[in-house]
């Protein structure tokens, strides 16, 4: 078993080269967001605006203080849903896990949607801490009903099982809200990047410099997980524990972007398969800046989508994604169980 | 069966109490759920509202114009998921599913949103919602049925295709009503079921699917008993399993599909009815469809009392003079979600063993 794989010159190529395209697809989409719209901007323009601060007051405000925090808003979430997605299948050893499946995406939205709706004396800067108990919650559920029961199918299962009464609990909280509540309400659980600005990024940023790097902190151990619970713990290493922290780590990464943003669904779960076929290693050190890095492709583009496909009608990013997600996973799960296995 | 002496007769004769039981039962839940409003009634107002002419005219006219209407529509579309969740478990050989976990509620759903909003006018007219969900749903249900060919057996497999393709079908759903500009209570309604503001017009669209659809599946009870038996030993017996198979499918999507255009897609009631019924009555088709179909019946009409009786009773701070009550579709998820849970731990300890 090849445990500590030395990064080969090939593999190192290997490695590059999908970041490069990787990065260049996200400057081409972030560039083409923040271009297409209402006021129209050429790319010229653009660049004036972006390098010189030349242009009209309005082009000014519309790409500095709209369509960028926008993008960068997209980007962040992104990453740490990427990361986020990276950790939790690698520490389940389930290939189809991700928040939205283990009841972590559905506990914290809703946890916010129960201080909207019970006008909870909560400041806005403690919202993350809110989400980030009720995600702790709903994964806890899962964990605890999934007990004794083997096979990645009967997890899955058990997760949408647990997911399916949060949500009933939701609509019962939607159902008492008054209507103004309402509406904002339901494009906010929908999962939306709409009409966010500077202060929805900020409060994220010191989330993100905290959560990313423990997330990458824990990638060697993880690595050693992937081998297995019985190698893993012959190897030295608490498996239990590891297990829990990493799936704390996941839980801070999720909650965030569901108080920002609204549980977006299916991201974390397709960015590392991505990442995990172009580069055909299961090494967490080489997957998870690249899952992180796709992640934040795969939201701005989808964003990117859902903000101008039916301009100027808007359709919120996380139907989008749940969507196309929810067949790229049928996919990957039919193909898991393609070889008959019964589990 | 009496006849027969000894067990059997003990049998029917559990058969008959079960029956009573039941419709004793949702004759109780009817006048309670009639009696339940912002106007409360006693028992003995409903009844002398429904049957005595001469009662209060404010009186007889709540209850005729504004509370009967719902709840026969709750006890229709109890009675039509509840089948459908039958046919369904028996057709599939798996405890699991349930018109929603299957697709047969979504799909019905999505077709239905799409035929409104994009068929020409003189189309929508003359053809009815029912007869489009029913293929959305059907088309939904073989896609699933499909998609786990050559993995009959595996019970939670199939459960967990049925879910997201649900999902997968229930965003398009949203995503077509989003960009259709509609209201936040017509996305409820189809994405999750509600009986709120049902009227006698509704009544009127439902009523002769409940009749027709329980009336072929009683018919097809034989067929589905020697379905049951394994295909080899059913087409040993000369059934063609194939064809009844499709055709069950097929009532079991038309019972959904005419729910579902009425009161939008009301989860998990057709899950518990047919495991409860089975333990009242036994796995027999001919007894199972229609004790399941009551105890469904029950089961929905109390999920809509105790909505109602939640946000008419319970006060939360700053909805006093609040009007809205639960979409029943939430307390049945609530209710049968976590059946659901208990259903598929018992599934995956067993096969574990």
């Amino acid at each position: 078993m090849q445990t500590e794989p030395q990064i080969s010159r090939a593999g190192r190529r290997g490695f590059l080269v999908p970041a490069a395209i990787l990065c260049s697809l996200l400057t081409g989409v972030a560039i083409f967001n923040i271009s297409s719209g209402s006021p129209e901007i050429t790319l010229q323009e653009l660049g004036g605006i972006l390098f010189q601060r030349t242009g009209t007051d309005l082009q000014n405000t519309v790409v500095w203080e709209m369509r960028i925090p926008r993008v960068l808003l997209g980007l962040l979430v992104g990453m740490m849903l990427g990361a986020a997605g990276t950790l939790m299948q690698a520490a389940m050893n389930n290939k189809l896990a991700g928040p939205e499946i283990l009841g972590v995406s559905s506990g914290a939205s809703l946890a916010m949607a129960a201080v909207t709706v019970l006008h909870l004396p909560v400041a806005v800067l403690m919202h993350p801490v809110i989400a980030l108990c009720g995600g702790l919650l709903g994964g806890l559920c899962v964990v605890l009903s999934a007990r004794g029961s083997r096979g990645a199918a009967g997890m899955l299962l058990i997760g949408m099982s647990v997911s399916a009464i949060l949500n009933g609990l939701l609509i019962v909280l939607i159902a008492l809200a008054t209507s103004n509540d309402v509406n904002l309400l339901y494009t906010y659980l929908l999962g939306s990047l709409a009409n966010r600005s500077w202060d929805h990024i900020l409060p994220m940023l010191p989330w993100t410099l905290i959560a990313l790097p423990v997330a990458f902190m824990f990638a060697r151990t993880l690595n050693l997980l992937q081998l297995g619970d019985e190698a893993a713990a012959g190897l030295g290493i608490k498996v239990l524990r590891v297990r829990v922290l990493v799936l704390g780590v996941c839980t801070g990464l999720v909650a965030i972007t569901v108080a920002q943003c609204g549980p977006i669904g299916y991201i974390a779960l397709i960015a590392p398969h991505i990442i995990r076929t172009l580069l055909g290693t299961a090494d967490i050190r080489q997957i998870l800046p690249l899952a992180v890095l796709a992640g934040g492709v795969l939201l701005v583009t989808a964003d990117t989508v859902a903000r101008l496909l039916f301009y100027p009608m808007e359709i919120p990013v996380g139907v989008w994604t749940t969507l196309l997600g929810g067949g790229v996973f049928l996919l990957l799960f039919l193909k898991r169980q393609g070889g008959g296995s019964n589990d | 069966m009496i006849k027969k002496g000894g067990k059997a007769g003990a049998q029917g004769l559990r058969i008959r109490g079960a029956f009573f039981c039941l419709l004793l039962g949702i004759s109780v839940m009817f006048v309670l759920h009639i009696g339940l409003g912002k106007a409360s009634l006693t028992p003995e107002q409903v009844m002398q509202a429904l049957f005595h002419r001469r009662s209060n005219e404010d009186l007889r006219y709540i209850v005729w114009n504004l509370r009967l209407p719902r709840a026969l529509i709750a006890i229709a579309a109890g009675l039509m998921l509840g089948t459908a969740g039958a046919i369904l478990q028996v057709v599939m050989r798996n405890p699991l599913v349930e018109p929603g976990l299957v697709g047969a509620s979504s799909g019905a759903v999505l077709s239905a949103v799409l035929w409104l909003i994009f068929a020409a006018d003189p189309l929508v007219k003359s053809v009815p919602l029912t007869v489009v969900a029913l293929f959305g749903g059907l088309a939904a249900v073989l896609l699933v049925v499909t998609l786990n060919a050559g993995h009959a057996g595996n019970r939670t497999r199939l459960a967990l295709i049925g879910l997201i393709v649900t999902a997968i079908l229930q965003s398009a759903t949203s995503l077509f009503l989003l960009q259709g500009q509609q209201g936040l209570s017509t996305i409820f309604l189809w994405t999750f079921g509600s009986l709120n503001g049902r009227s006698w017009s509704s009544w009127t669209l439902l009523w002769p699917w409940t009749i027709l659809g329980l009336l072929l599946s009683l018919m097809y009870a034989k067929k589905a008993e020697l379905l049951q038996l394994g295909d080899a030993t059913a087409t040993g017996l000369g059934l063609n399993v194939n064809r009844s198979r499709v055709m069950l499918l097929i009532i079991a999507s038309g019972l959904t599909a005419a729910t579902v255009s009425v009161v939008g897609a009301i989860g998990f009631i057709g899950l518990i009815g047919p495991h409860i019924a089975s333990l009242l009555v036994g796995r027999k088709p001919l007894v199972l469809f229609p004790a399941s179909a009551l105890l469904s019946a029950l089961l929905l009409l109390a999920s809509d009392w105790i909505g109602q009786s939640i946000t008419l009773r319970l006060p939360f701070p700053g909805m006093e003079n609040h009007q809205t009550s639960l979409p029943v579709g939430a307390v049945t998820t609530l209710l049968g979600a976590p059946f659901f849970l208990f259903l598929l731990r018992k599934s995956l300890l067993k096969s574990k063993a």
